[in-house]
């Protein structure tokens, strides 16, 4: 009581400080639950992607991004490479046709082969009906997001690809029954609605452009192969063999997928985190700041307590705990403000599928416990220098 | 309750020609339960006496035992207890802490010496009782006088039972009548508890009520008489005290006679 009525006395003062450390916690909040959601997609991404060696066309660039079509008879090809355990044809197509920019993973139209499943280490589970193994035409299991985005449920029905506002004269879909929605796996897997291979090469053509959807047999189509190694084998050098073995296919080697995922994930925590860290040294100065001039207000009082029995280590004990009650209450203000804004933003934003921040325990004991520790070093300084004060002097000044 | 012995006691501030010495080899003795003034007009030393006999200031040689202790040799740690356990301070300007109540206030010692405080609640109680305000117990500081302050100092000076309490001009912010009762308030909690009071001042009305005065004069002790303690003295009677410590001489500072 008697620190939160020293804290009041000096109103206004206290008030800024504890409104820089609020502002720098809030900062720290929000950026690393922007980085939290990131890093939580990143290591989704890993996983699911590094149990496997995604083989797309030739000319596709990293992940398979902008490539072309592969021929199904390429499956044959790639799984009668030594070392392959199995070889799972892809197809698939944007399950929004006017879909622009998307800050997380875009949602898609997953067609695969039936039984892929028994390969994958990323393990799926159905929240409700059933999980995307042999998928009949004609239905849909949807991940998560794509269901909460488009309200769908076990027994609805779904348009795919959704059509955008105004449609091409060309444009087509189909209309799809939900049989499951997944749970939330903060991957890929969550923007992905899985069809059968069949339905998925379906899009693929539709997808196409009118002169040439007309002249492709899409049966024979696929986007993607998944491969997978026998136990034992390195994945990354059986996708070197693949690319040597199978012409027109580019083989990406898992290492190369994973570690671009890390760095982008190292270097987007290094840029939120970095900013924050900027506010939160900005607000720990200033409790410095304020708790030096609190040291010299108070010249008196700590000679007064030095002369009634106060040691060194009780001075300094006093003011860090001042500094450390500053920090928690700014820390307090901070973390409650960040909660507000990325939980506003976070429902403001769900209609476009846009989750942009996850506020985890973990990340919110952090932004506390690092603003208690700034307060506590930010008293450093001021404590000692409050300890070292000489009784007589203290006392006597004005 | 404290023997106090003064033996060669020196305090120099600074070096060679601009060495000042302010305690030029004090010798002393103060027994049990006396109640002593110490005079002198400004710089005579008796300000810097007080503070190394309250432990506040190491003096430059010399020694000071109280109770047997010789406090030269304590550390800071130990001067810090000592203070704590022995030594009560009341000052001039209150030093009341604006954050805490009276009660509070009186009980700041026992944060840093320990103890029950449970039992030293009641005691902080029973000081207010003596000192007539047990009706401001929560009252801050800036809701009291400024008796009722200093009276609520003494108080904090007696909590921790110590056996020697040092006032550095205990009435000198209060006016004549104020100061009487806070004269007659310590008169009376040193002849109830036995507490040695030993008080530096230039309120002549206070000095004329102890029972010892001691004249301090350029660092050095000028007289020590023992007195006959006034309980209604008149200001203008004890004016001769002034010649002695030389404050009217036309270079010192006037003493305030009332």
């Amino acid at each position: 009581m008697e620190i939160l009525r020293n804290l009041w006395r000096r109103k206004l003062r206290n008030i800024l400080t504890i409104s820089g450390i609020a502002i720098g916690i809030m900062a720290f909040t929000t950026m690393g639950s922007m980085a939290e959601k990131n890093n939580k997609l990143i290591d989704g991404g890993v996983k699911y992607f590094s149990d496997h060696i995604a083989v797309s066309d030739s000319t596709s660039g990293f992940g398979g991004g902008g490539g072309g079509l592969i021929d199904v008879s390429k499956v044959a090809r790639v799984q009668a490479v030594d070392g392959v355990l199995a070889a799972f044809a892809t197809a698939g197509a944007a399950a929004k046709a006017d879909s622009g920019f998307s800050f997380g993973v875009p949602d898609e139209i997953a067609g695969a082969a039936p039984g892929e499943g028994n390969y994958e280490n990323f393990k799926l589970s159905a929240k409700t009906g059933v999980l995307p193994t042999d998928i009949p035409d004609g239905q849909v299991v949807l991940g998560s997001d794509i269901a909460k985005e488009f309200g769908k449920s076990v027994g609805d029905t779904i348009d795919l690809p959704q059509a955008p506002k105004t449609p091409r004269a060309d444009f087509v879909n189909h209309s799809f029954k939900v049989i499951g929605v997944l749970n939330k796996t903060l991957t890929a897997p969550d923007n992905f609605a899985f069809v059968s291979l069949h339905d998925g090469q379906v899009a693929l053509g539709d997808a196409l452009p009118p002169a040439v959807r007309s002249q492709v047999d899409t049966s024979k189509l696929i986007s993607g192969i998944d491969v997978y190694g026998k136990p034992g084998v390195n994945l990354d050098n059986l996708a070197k063999k693949i690319n040597t073995e199978v012409p027109g296919v580019k083989a990406q080697p898992p290492t190369e997928v994973v570690n671009a995922f890390k760095s982008f994930s190292l270097i987007f925590s290094a840029i939120t985190l970095g900013a924050a860290l900027l506010a939160l040294i900005v607000g720990g100065l200033s409790v410095v700041n304020t708790m030096l001039m609190s040291v010299t207000e108070r010249y008196r009082e700590i000679g007064l307590k030095k002369a009634v029995g106060a040691k060194t280590r009780h001075i300094i004990k006093e003011f860090l705990t001042e500094s450390v009650v500053i920090g928690l209450i700014g820390g307090s203000i901070g973390l409650l403000l960040g909660f507000i804004i990325t939980s506003t933003i976070n429902a403001s934003t769900a209609s476009q599928n846009l989750d942009l921040f996850l506020l985890t325990p973990s990340l919110a004991g952090t932004a506390l416990a690092f603003a208690v520790v700034l307060g506590g070093l930010a008293g450093v300084i001021p404590a000692f220098s409050a300890a070292r004060l000489d009784p007589v002097t203290a006392l006597r000044s004005q | 309750m404290a023997n106090i012995e003064l033996t060669d006691l020196r305090k120099t501030f600074g070096k060679g020609e601009r060495a000042v010495h302010a305690v030029d080899g004090i010798n002393l003795t103060i027994g049990d339960g006396e109640f002593v003034s110490m005079v002198g007009r400004s710089g005579s030393g008796k300000t810097t006496t007080l503070d190394c006999l309250g432990l506040l200031m190491r003096p430059t040689s010399g020694k000071i035992v109280i109770d047997g202790t010789d406090t030269s040799t304590l550390s800071d740690g130990k001067r810090a207890d000592f203070r704590s356990h022995k030594i009560g301070f009341i000052f001039q300007g209150f030093n009341l802490l604006p954050s805490l109540n009276a009660i509070d206030n009186v009980m700041l010692p026992l944060r840093y010496s320990g103890g029950d405080k449970k039992a030293a609640r009641l005691r902080a109680q029973d000081l207010f009782e003596e000192i007539g305000m047990s009706d401001r117990m929560t009252h801050r500081p800036t809701q009291l006088s400024g008796g009722e302050q200093q009276r609520v100092a003494i108080a904090r000076a007696l909590i921790n039972q110590p056996t020697l309490v040092l006032g550095d001009e205990p009435t000198g912010e209060v006016d004549t009548e104020t100061s009487q009762k806070l004269i007659a308030l310590m008169r009376r909690l040193n002849r109830e508890t036995g507490v040695t009071f030993i008080l530096v001042t230039h309120d002549l009305d206070l000095a004329s009520r102890t029972d010892r005065l001691v004249r301090l004069k350029d660092g050095r002790v000028i007289s020590d008489e023992r007195q006959t303690a006034r309980t209604d003295a008149p200001a203008d009677d004890i004016a001769d005290l002034v010649s002695a410590t030389g404050a009217k001489d036309g270079k010192g500072e006037p003493v305030p006679v009332a």
